[in-house]
């Protein structure tokens, strides 16, 4: 499972293995302050960056970042 | 002897059946105490009566529990019983799955008090039910006698309707009910000699009981996307428009169960969000700042995502306790594994 969230700490100190931080807390995956085309790829890096995470092997809880 | 009824639930093992040769036998049914009730006889005194002693297989009660649970209920009810002990069960996993079953179906159907015993980390300690009251026990049979004392306490308390002091007192795990009492100091005068404690380095006791997180062993990771399926779980409260399942917008009780099949996009004439915990007006002008299902498709489309299971399970994280938590994801996770889910997506905020 890969658990998008925009306060990592909260999953990370429950012990969830793969979590990616997500933008913010109204929006987790986009910014309403974008235009639309930059918004999608916005959501799009985010998730690809989550999917990404699903293939790595993780000892323990780790927080990723998508660059 | 007292008048009062006790029945124990035993396993093969401490029914002195055999051991593992033995653990597909049925239920069965011996009068008096047996094995461990022998003890638990001698500490329970003339106040209370082992009238009968039920064993069953662990497998046979934990892989055929349908028929089996039913059976053993039946020969507890011919007990009569007042109490329904069970155990102790050590660190046995299967045996801690059947005490706390065989708790759980004495409270619901016979209408009795339950108590069993158990290591910790038995397994069946997280199974069982939160009625049922669970007696702390070592790893092994080695500590049986301090642990059938604690057991023995316990029952004889129950049996007399007396209420039950702090769990770390009496000897069993929290039940997760707060009972209030009246201390003679304020909370202000209490903070401040634990502040002063702590500044001492010496040991104190916080009355803010912080919940305990599992330790989850991280899943392996999935070898090849494109021939995954990826299911879609969201605590961001993004529910259908009209909420048709009610789920609350805080402390939520329930989870919600979205079919995908032909939905390309999540449109906010279609979804809306009821999340009481932040300014929810982004995602329910465009519900994809929560569930990126148009990102999913595309990429199920162009195959770098094999295939997506079409379903949307979600549900509000906004305060939910941790103990609900736990069950609302044990539930989507068995779904999810029944429906052959391979790897998760989760959103939450």
């Amino acid at each position: 499972m890969a658990f998008c969230s925009a306060i990592p700490t909260i999953p990370f100190s429950a012990g969830v293995s793969r979590v990616i931080h997500g933008k913010a807390v109204p929006y987790l995956l986009g910014d309403p302050t974008l235009s639309p085309e930059r918004e999608d790829t916005l959501r799009e890096r985010l998730t690809a960056k989550a999917l990404a995470t699903l293939t790595m092997a993780v000892t323990q809880p780790t927080v990723f970042t998508a660059s | 002897m007292g008048s009062v009824r006790v029945a124990h639930y035993v396993n093969q093992f401490f029914g002195g059946l055999g051991g593992e040769e033995k653990a597909d036998a049925m239920p069965e049914l011996r009068p008096g105490p047996v094995g461990p009730g022998a003890l638990l006889q001698q500490l329970l005194g003339t106040e209370a009566r082992i009238v009968g002693t039920v064993f069953c297989g662990d497998n046979r009660m934990v892989e055929h529990e349908a028929d089996t649970l039913p059976a053993v209920v039946a020969l507890l009810r011919d007990l009569a019983p007042d109490l329904v002990v069970a155990g102790p069960a050590f660190n046995a996993g299967r045996y801690g799955l059947a005490c706390a079953a065989v708790c759980a179906a004495a409270r619901r159907e016979l209408g009795v008090p339950a108590l069993t015993a158990m290591f910790s980390e038995n397994p069946g300690r997280e199974a069982a039910d939160r009625s049922v009251l669970v007696a702390v026990a070592g790893s092994t049979a080695a500590t049986m006698k301090p642990d059938l004392e604690r057991v023995a306490h316990l029952a004889l308390k129950t049996l007399r309707g007396e209420s039950l002091g702090p769990a770390d007192v009496e000897g069993y795990f929290p039940t997760g009910r707060r009972v209030n009492e009246f201390g003679t100091e304020t909370g202000a005068e209490r903070m401040v000699q634990m502040l002063l404690r702590k500044l001492r380095k010496e040991t104190y006791v916080s009355e803010l009981i912080v919940p305990p997180f599992d330790h989850v062993p991280p899943a392996p990771p999935v070898s090849d996307l494109a021939r995954t399926t990826l299911g879609i779980v969201t605590t961001s409260g993004v529910v259908r428009t009209g909420n048709p399942e009610g789920i609350e917008s805080w402390r939520a009780t329930k989870w919600a169960r979205y079919p995908l099949a032909g939905v390309d996009a999540l449109s906010p004439d279609a979804f809306t969000c009821v999340h009481g915990g932040y300014d929810n007006r982004y995602i329910r002008a465009n519900p994809h700042r929560a569930v990126p299902l148009d990102v999913l498709r595309r990429y199920t489309r162009d195959g770098r995502v094999g295939r997506l299971h079409e379903v949307l399970y979600s549900t509000v994280g906004n305060v939910m306790p941790v103990e609900r938590a736990r069950r609302l994801g044990r539930e989507v996770a068995q779904e999810l594994r029944d429906a052959g889910v391979q790897a998760v997506l989760l959103t939450a905020t």
